[in-house]
């Protein structure tokens, strides 16, 4: 039964979406089942990925990057299922769905509909009598079997430490492609292009999803010509190390090392963690080096790489990969749509040939050499003394398919095309070995973001160094926050960052120089607690009578309990502390300030200084005595009062007021104010307590009336806020 | 209720003692004061601070016992300040716990930046000893002292 996807459904996956934007797909018609698709946006290409296009002649030209979307995920949240989508600018769409051990094709047909169909197992991986793979010669040694050649060649790789369960890493792949695949792709450098992304696509997918690596593609060359740099063609024979051999895999694999070794031959000089060689010639074969990936190069002499035929060759982070015939399994014609080739061949066999054979630079022997400690056939109750035993090899004797099928590392799919599963390995089943196996290479080889160094918790809106060490030298960082602020750089090994909400997520990404990197971050719990804010503090400064006593009262918000402490003197000023409390009662005698402070267990805050001032009430009483009124001052015949300035004004002796008056009795008309102010008047030699005796306004001249205490000398100084300014004083009346 | 009115004759503004409040009114001695703020809405929520007046609002303040008026003071002068109205309107001064007197001792218009008027005003004996009335509209009011009677 043929499913499809509802285009409405299709169309969420239209239009920009950033990298690890997360989008469902329901209601997918998947066999005679109904099913959901999780996914997630991803990105194949590095950001700074370069294209080529080699003509053969000496010159070569850039190529634009694939206009696809590339999607990956699982079926229903089955972590053993797989969809791998890439949707095209138009809309068109092609993937891979793995859904209960069942394959399916997904692609936009002729009328522009996406169709879901069970891959043909006769079709599914039509492999011919001549694969092989070149490392099956190599023995399981030691806890994890690692084969003699990488211990010997590279020495220098980091002992395997304790995996983290947090890390995410990234693989930089180089693509090598060669003149046949052109040839088989319509000789049209986009398609092969295209191609490439889809593959190392679906391999990030199940790379992503078993061990947690992405792989990306920072260069890709397609050769348009027939004198392209590949000339091993396995299965032919000729010249090689002096002699006439017939060619294998290794032979493709050896030249491949020699052109990448070569600074005069080597197309990129960027960082990379293994070249990939995906080649349209005849064999349906592969081989790679095992445990190189994030490695440099070491040259072989004397069969230390296992064959005679590296001999005077150089190896390192290789691949080869022969996808073969064309007939059979290069991408089917009817995959072009709307212009697209979207390039994933009507089988699977170089999605399973890409991730196998860099399965091998990663430290993965064959399923059927991984050999099992008596321990460990005792943990997954299997009797065989290997992963699988798919194949003899390693393994001598009757072949069968385990029950839970093949990794991809296996060989099963000779039993059967669909023997091999899209799985590195199976949680719960002896399988996973394999799976711990090869992330615990990637966590050695990669910068080493595990030892993070955070706090535990902190407060919100408190800051803290974090810190990051690696064993491996030369590595750029990169960090990033949820919910929280790095203050200044985001590179480098410490970094000084501020707690947002709970809880704070810091990340960050190692990148060694061969472009093998690792993402990890750290929780930071944020606790709740919040410092106090002062909302109310009573009285503000004031003035008192003499005798009587004032009320100090705080009010703080906050986390937990909240204690307070007032204190005589300036803020900050602890020397002089006050009874505990939030409210407390004081009699100053004379002039002081007092302050408080709020205290809680993550914090505390001060107060400004509140002045309590403390005036004594006269003793000497006064009657009052009307005047005629009488105009003791007009600045229009003197000078104006400029602003901010102030003005002794003699009041006694003027008018008929006594000497010994203590107060007079005044209208004082403010005349034609030039500006909004006021003037303040208090007794010579007083102080001036903040207050206003006239308010004016700007054009109007207003008048106000009061009785104004004077100085022992019979004096009032005003103090004038706003405009230069004329005004008057009349007087109506004395008290003394 | 009697009525002592002695200012009109001097100020526009309006001194009200009460022999009912105080059992005897008058005659009192006056003493000056260095003028001070004893009272200022714009401050935070208090006795003597905020919040503002808004519309029919009467307030009671306490005078006694700040700004060197004594607690035995019958009467202060005081300068009452207005600032920030939202629109016109005007405000009365008297002793807290009588009725309300109908009379204004401060008019004021939106278009002021600050108004303000001298007024003689009688304490009644309770704690907070002067009631403000604003008839309309939010306002903030000042009160600095100038002097008390006894």
């Amino acid at each position: 039964m043929q499913g499809r996807v509802e285009p409405n459904e299709l169309r969420k996956l239209h239009g920009p979406m950033a990298e690890g934007a997360k989008v469902q797909l329901e209601r997918i018609a998947v066999g005679d089942t109904v099913r959901t698709f999780d996914l997630e946006r991803f990105e194949v290409w590095a950001p700074n990925a370069e294209l080529v296009l080699d003509r053969g002649d000496g010159t070569t030209e850039k190529l634009e990057r694939p206009a696809v979307n590339y999607y990956r995920g699982t079926v229903d949240g089955d972590p053993d299922s797989m969809v791998f989508l890439a949707v095209g600018a138009d809309g068109t769409a092609q993937g891979l769905v793995v859904a209960d051990e069942v394959r399916y094709r997904m692609r936009t047909n002729d009328k522009r509909e996406v169709t879901i169909d069970e891959s043909d197992p006769l079709d599914d991986f039509p492999i011919d009598g001549s694969f092989s793979c070149g490392v099956d010669g190599l023995t399981m040694g030691g806890k994890k079997g690692v084969p003699s050649v990488k211990a010997d060649a590279l020495g220098g790789v980091a002992a395997e430490g304790t995996l983290s369960a947090t890390a995410t890493y990234t693989l930089n792949l180089a693509i090598e492609t060669d003149y046949e695949l052109y040839q088989d792709m319509g000789s049209n450098p986009a398609t092969v292009t295209t191609f490439i992304g889809n593959v190392i696509g679906a391999v990030s997918t199940i790379y992503s999803r078993d061990l947690r690596t992405n792989v990306v593609i920072a260069f890709s060359r397609v050769q348009s010509s027939a004198s392209d740099p590949f000339t091993i063609n396995p299965g032919s024979s000729g010249l090689w190390n002096g002699s006439t051999q017939t060619y294998s895999t290794s032979h493709a694999l050896a030249e491949l090392g020699d052109l990448w070794h070569n600074s005069g031959t080597r197309p990129f000089n960027g960082p990379r963690s293994s070249v990939v060689l995906m080649s349209g010639k005849s064999q349906t074969a592969g081989v790679a080096w095992i445990g190189t990936s994030c490695g440099g190069d070491f040259s072989c002499s004397s069969g230390n790489c296992g064959s005679a035929v590296f001999d005077g060759h150089w190896a390192g982070g290789y691949a080869y990969i022969g996808l073969g015939n064309p007939s059979t399994t290069i991408p089917n014609p009817d995959a072009t749509v709307g212009g697209i080739q979207y390039g994933l061949s009507a089988n699977y066999w170089p999605v399973l040939g890409v991730a196998h054979e860099l399965g091998h630079n990663i430290d993965g022997p064959h399923t059927h050499c991984f050999s099992l400690t008596p321990a460990q056939k005792t943990q997954y109750s299997v009797t065989r003394d290997y992963i699988d035993i798919c194949v003899t090899g390693c393994y001598s004797g009757a072949t069968s398919v385990p029950p839970e099928k093949g990794t991809v590392m296996s060989y099963c799919h000779l039993l059967g095309s669909s023997q091999s599963r899209f799985l590195m390995g199976k949680a719960g089943e002896v399988s996973e070995l394999m799976k711990n196996h090869l992330m615990e290479y990637i966590n050695s080889v990669t910068p080493n973001s595990r030892s993070i160094t955070a706090p535990a918790s902190m407060g919100t809106g408190t800051s803290s160094n974090a810190s990051v060490v690696s064993p491996i030298a030369g590595i750029t960082y990169d960090w990033s926050i949820t919910n929280g602020t790095i203050n200044g750089s985001t590179t480098g090994t410490t970094i000084n960052f501020t707690a947002g909400t709970n809880p704070v997520t810091l990340r960050v990404k190692g990148t060694s120089s061969n472009g093998c990197a690792s993402t990890d971050y750290v929780n930071v719990a944020v606790s709740s607690c919040t410092a106090p804010v002062l909302t109310t503090v009573l009285p503000v400064s004031h003035a008192i009578t003499l005798g009587t006593s004032v009320e100090l009262n705080a009010t703080a918000t906050g986390s937990g309990p909240i204690t307070y402490q007032w204190y005589v003197g300036t803020s900050g000023n602890t020397s002089t502390p006050a009874a505990p409390g939030n409210g407390i009662s004081a009699s100053p005698t004379s002039t002081t300030n007092y302050w408080v402070r709020a205290t809680n267990s993550c914090g505390s805050v001060d107060s400004a200084t509140i002045t309590v001032t403390v005036i004594t009430p006269p003793s000497t009483t006064s009657m009052l005595y009307v005047l005629q009124p009488c105009r003791l001052l007009d600045t229009r015949n003197t000078t104006p009062i400029a602003n901010g300035a102030t003005r002794d004004i003699q009041i006694t002796g003027i008018c008929g007021i006594p000497s010994t008056a203590k107060a007079a009795v005044v209208n004082i008309p403010v005349v034609s104010p030039v500006a909004d102010g006021y003037l303040g008047f208090y007794p010579t030699g007083g102080s001036w307590l903040g207050t206003s005796t006239v308010a004016y306004r700007v054009g109007k001249t207003r008048t106000n009336n009061a009785i104004l205490a004077l100085s022992a000398g019979g004096s009032t100084t005003v103090l004038n806020i706003g405009g230069t300014q004329n005004f008057i004083i009349d007087v109506t009346g004395y008290f003394e | 209720m009697r009525r002592l009115i002695l200012t009109t004759l001097l100020f526009a503004s309006v001194l009200f003692v009460t022999d009912r409040a105080f059992g005897q009114n008058g005659p009192y001695q006056y003493y000056p004061l260095s003028p001070c703020r004893v009272v200022d809405t714009r401050n935070a929520n208090s006795t003597n601070g905020g919040p503002a007046f808004s519309t029919d609002t009467t307030r009671n303040f306490s005078i006694r016992g700040f700004c060197g008026v004594p607690t035995t003071a019958k009467a202060v002068s005081l300068n009452l300040i207005v600032t920030q109205s939202s629109t016109g309107g005007w405000l009365t001064a008297w002793p807290s716990g009588q009725a309300r007197p109908v009379v204004s001792m401060i008019n004021f218009q939106s278009s002021d930046p600050a108004l303000a008027n001298g007024v003689i005003v009688g304490l009644s004996s309770n704690a907070q000893d002067l009631s403000v009335y604003n008839n309309f509209g939010s306002v903030h009011v000042i009160i600095d002292v100038t002097g008390y009677f006894q």
